[in-house]
């Protein structure tokens, strides 16, 4: 097979993070690669990369022959790359047809459009693909297969030769997996080159010709399917080297419980989440995204109220309105995407860190100075070790890692008696991992409940006592002690699917 | 291998503050460009007009004509804060002014309380008209979630009606003379004394805003307003108090335009809109909230006062002025933006230095 794009020590920085280190890849015409990954690994920048939506800082990007040392969005289209986001970008309520002979009615120099040849050129793409689907149907009204269909079709009329596909299966029911893997060897038999870009590559295992795994922007290496299980692979992605030991801390079984939740649900999100976080408990959520594990803990937290069941804090029941009732309260929640949600940006470490404690700290009329600003975040960039000269510094000068750090000395400066964290270490460095790690087990032994959403099995099995897992806003399984372990919950989590 | 103690690493590190310098503040930058535009400008002017306009008079001119300006930019750079706007500050200092002047201006109050006792109570009612005004902004921006352009664009149109409603469109003349008076005192016989009392005014709300916890909230709200509510942050109690703010604000450049022109009507002072926005841009005040230094207002109202009083002594054409004018505003826009983004491009350096040095201790302690 002629090989058709081969990336070349791909390197590319953000604020806080080293998203690519030094990637090379090759992808022949005809084959199907698999980049597997786990969330922050630098799929997604590469894949971006190859797309020209980002330049790379180093390393070359050469298609068939030809060296460039970044493409522009334009470049990547004129060579024949195409790309299908997660979400799919279609055009929701024009037509199937339209959607996908879109660059029909682009075409320049026409006054009108050509509608009969809009129709055929749909047609005979969706033929090449042997699928099906009305040309004339509103394409929002049609299932996420059909969308993905008429996405893959429309990259086939615009002459594709390497079609690139961000999570194809996270969101395909079983059935429209079958059909995509079936539309895939057809592509391939016609030449054209896929790559597939996910975290969830299990399905994948029957159709690709190879693996390519990341981690932490680097390429771990390249593997043949037969080389590989899954199980493999899992640990491929999560990293086996920098695997913690399982060292949960002891807690009273027998105590009378911190937080205890009966009978919660919310319309459309989670139903019936009952469970008791008892002091000095850990308490980890698996799962999908998207099965509702956020959802439960902004609920825990004050913002997104559920419908129905009971809270109870020590034994009373308590009804949050907003986060500074909860906080109030002693519940804090770590959010998902630290620069959002958690962090002031441009604003210095120390306000950060006071943020929370403002209205504790204020006097008679409301003020809060400067020095009681600085004592309360020089006591907490120590604590939790945030590496930066001064507590002056903006927090947008820190690294991924330090930045969370600091978002968890906001939090802890509280002192809070109930912690959420949600996915606390996507993307950043393997010490601040492993400190964060230290942090949450020096919480619980203090005797505060922890609660830990994690995309990352291991991060669960070393430091929780015991792990939920969420399916479908449910919770399908409870694992704890010799059950705890990462094959047990990978095992499950894959049945979900 | 993670059970091992690592070894503590330095946290506050004295050498690294000459290694990495930090304290790269937007803020005292963009304060520092402004302070040498002044001092550049006044330079310009000295050296075109000399004394014709370094004399007491024409400075003492200076003070004496910013003050209104002052307080309705400071207002409309107080609502940029939190990444709003408040459009409606010249409709509610009409409003406030109209009130006023009708209480000064009803024979009958003035005769049960006297002149000094109608003064009081026009200047309260003034006051807590822009403060009901202002809440009413706040509460409609908080309650039904109307982004503040649209709120106070809304609210502008309803104050200037209702102040059209109040006077049927004429003006209101006629104020005591004490009222009147008091925009020409002088303390001490050559500050006057409205530009005392606005100097009063922004010291002090320039202070607060630093050291509240309303001050710091809106800060930090306008810096990332999801953030702020993940934080526990009293977002909205804050929001309707700046608004609030604002119309007091507001209320007080109204009667201080009362007392100066002795007369008011609907449409007074309406050109200070558009004027009052680019003063806290220039100010240094970030549009899209959460930077800015209040107190800088003030000295912008000043340097554009400068000008426009160095362009009639040097007898300029209105078209002249006009074309100057716009000029200026767009060399300061320019040079302030082009600065910030020097900023936050060394910003992006340093922490990618920053993050380069962690990895490789990680590196290390992990024995790879």
């Amino acid at each position: 097979m002629a090989e058709l794009l081969r990336l070349e020590g791909l390197s590319k920085r953000y604020i806080g993070t080293q998203a690519l280190d030094g990637v090379d890849l090759a992808i022949a015409a005809g084959e199907v690669l698999c980049l597997a990954g786990a969330n922050g690994s630098g799929k997604s920048t590469l894949m971006k990369c190859i797309a020209g939506a980002e330049a790379p800082d180093s390393g070359k990007i050469i298609w068939e022959g030809r060296a460039f040392n970044r493409l522009k969005p334009a470049d990547s289209m004129r060579l024949g790359i195409e790309i299908i986001y997660q979400d799919l970008s279609v055009f929701s309520d024009l037509s199937v047809a339209e959607n996908i002979a879109f660059h029909v009615i682009q075409a320049r120099h026409r006054a009108w459009v050509d509608w009969g040849a809009v129709r055929k050129v749909a047609a005979e793409a969706l033929r090449e693909l042997g699928a099906s689907l009305p040309l004339d149907a509103r394409l929002g009204d049609l299932p996420i297969g059909a969308r993905q269909t008429a996405a893959i079709a429309r990259a086939l009329t615009q002459d594709c030769r390497l079609l690139v596909m961000d999570e194809p299966t996270t969101a395909l029911p079983s059935r429209d997996v079958a059909r995509l893997l079936d539309m895939v060897r057809r592509l391939k038999m016609k030449g054209i080159a896929v790559l597939f870009v996910s975290h969830k590559l299990d399905e994948l295992f029957a159709v690709a010709d190879r693996f390519a795994v990341l981690r932490d922007g680097r390429k771990i290496g390249d593997y043949a399917p037969a080389e590989l299980t899954i199980e493999r692979l899992g640990l491929l992605m999560t990293g086996i080297a920098v695997k913690g030991e399982k060292a949960p801390v002891e807690f009273d079984v027998t105590a009378k419980p911190l937080l205890s939740v009966e009978g919660l649900s919310r319309g459309g999100q989670y139903h019936d989440i009952s469970f008791a976080l008892r002091p000095g408990e850990i308490i980890g959520f698996a799962g999908l995204t998207g099965a509702g594990r956020t959802e439960i803990a902004l609920s825990l937290f004050g913002l997104n109220p559920p419908d129905a069941g009971r809270l109870a804090l020590d034994g009373r029941e308590v009804r949050f309105g907003s986060p500074l009732e909860a906080v109030k309260a002693g519940i804090v929640l770590v959010s998902e995407d630290r620069h959002s949600q958690g962090l002031f940006a441009r604003r210095a470490i120390r306000t950060n860190i006071a943020s929370s404690v403002y209205e504790r700290q204020k006097d008679r009329f409301g003020l809060v100075f400067g020095g009681a600003e600085r004592r309360i975040a020089e006591r907490w960039v120590e604590r939790v070790r945030v590496k930066t000269p001064s507590v002056d510094e903006p927090a947008q000068s820190l690294s991924g890692g330090n930045q969370q750090k600091v978002v968890l000395a906001k939090w802890l400066a509280t002192d809070p008696r109930i912690l959420i964290l949600d996915n606390p270490t996507v993307g950043i460095d393997v010490g601040s991992k492993m400190e964060i790690h230290d942090i949450m087990r020096e919480l619980a032994r203090q005797g505060r409940g922890v609660i830990v959403i994690s995309d990352d099995l291991d991060e669960l099995v070393i430091s929780c006592n015991r792990v939920f897992l969420i399916e479908a806003g449910a919770i399908a399984g409870e694992f704890s002690g010799p059950d705890l372990t990462v094959e047990r919950l990978s095992g499950r989590l894959r049945q979900v699917v | 291998m993670s059970g091992e103690p690592r070894e503590t690493l330095p946290v506050v590190a004295k050498g690294a503050r000459k290694r990495m310098p930090g304290r790269l503040d937007e803020e005292s930058l963009s304060a520092f460009v402004l302070y040498a535009m002044i001092a550049a400008v006044l330079v310009l002017i000295s050296a075109g007009l000399g004394s014709a306009f370094f004399n007491p008079a024409n400075l003492g001119s200076v003070l004496q004509q910013s003050p209104e300006f002052a307080l309705l930019s400071l207002a409309m750079g107080l609502s940029m804060v939190s990444g709003g706007i408040d459009l409606s500050v010249i409709a509610v200092a009409d409003l406030a002014g109209i009130l006023a002047a009708k209480i000064m201006t009803t024979p009958a109050l003035l005769e049960l309380v006297g002149q000094t006792g109608v003064m009081a109570l026009a200047v309260v009612a003034a006051l807590g008209a822009g403060l009901l005004m202002g809440l009413f902004n706040g509460f409609v921006i908080v309650r039904f979630g109307i982004p503040p352009l649209l709120t106070t664009l809304g609210s502008m149109m309803l104050f200037a009606g209702l102040g059209s409603g109040l006077t049927g469109g004429v003006g209101i003349t006629g104020m005591p003379s004490g009222f009147v008076g008091a925009m020409s005192a002088k303390l001490g016989g050559v500050l006057p004394l409205s530009f005392c009392a606005v100097l009063a005014v922004f010291l002090m709300l320039s202070a607060y805003v630093r050291v509240s916890i309303f001050g710091k909230s809106l800060f930090l709200y306008g810096e990332n307003k999801v953030a702020a509510l993940f934080t526990g942050l009293r977002v909205e109690r804050t929001l309707v108090l700046s608004y609030a703010i604002c119309g007091v604000l507001a209320a007080a450049s109204g009667l201080i335009m009362l007392a100066r022109f002795n007369s008011m009507k609907v449409g007074f002072g309406d050109a200070f809109l558009l004027e009052a926005i680019l003063v806290a841009v220039l100010a240094g005040i970030d549009p899209n909230g959460g930077r800015g230094r209040l107190f800088n207002v003030l000295p912008t109202v000043l340097l554009l006062q400068c000008v426009e009083n160095a362009f009639t002594i040097a007898s300029l054409s209105p078209y002249a002025k006009k074309m100057i004018w716009g000029g200026l505003l767009l060399i300061f826009m320019a040079l302030n933006f082009f600065f910030r983004r020097i900023v936050a491009r060394r910003l992006t350096t340093l922490a990618i230095r920053r993050q380069t040095a962690p990895s490789h201790e990680a590196a290390q302690a992990t024995g790879s």
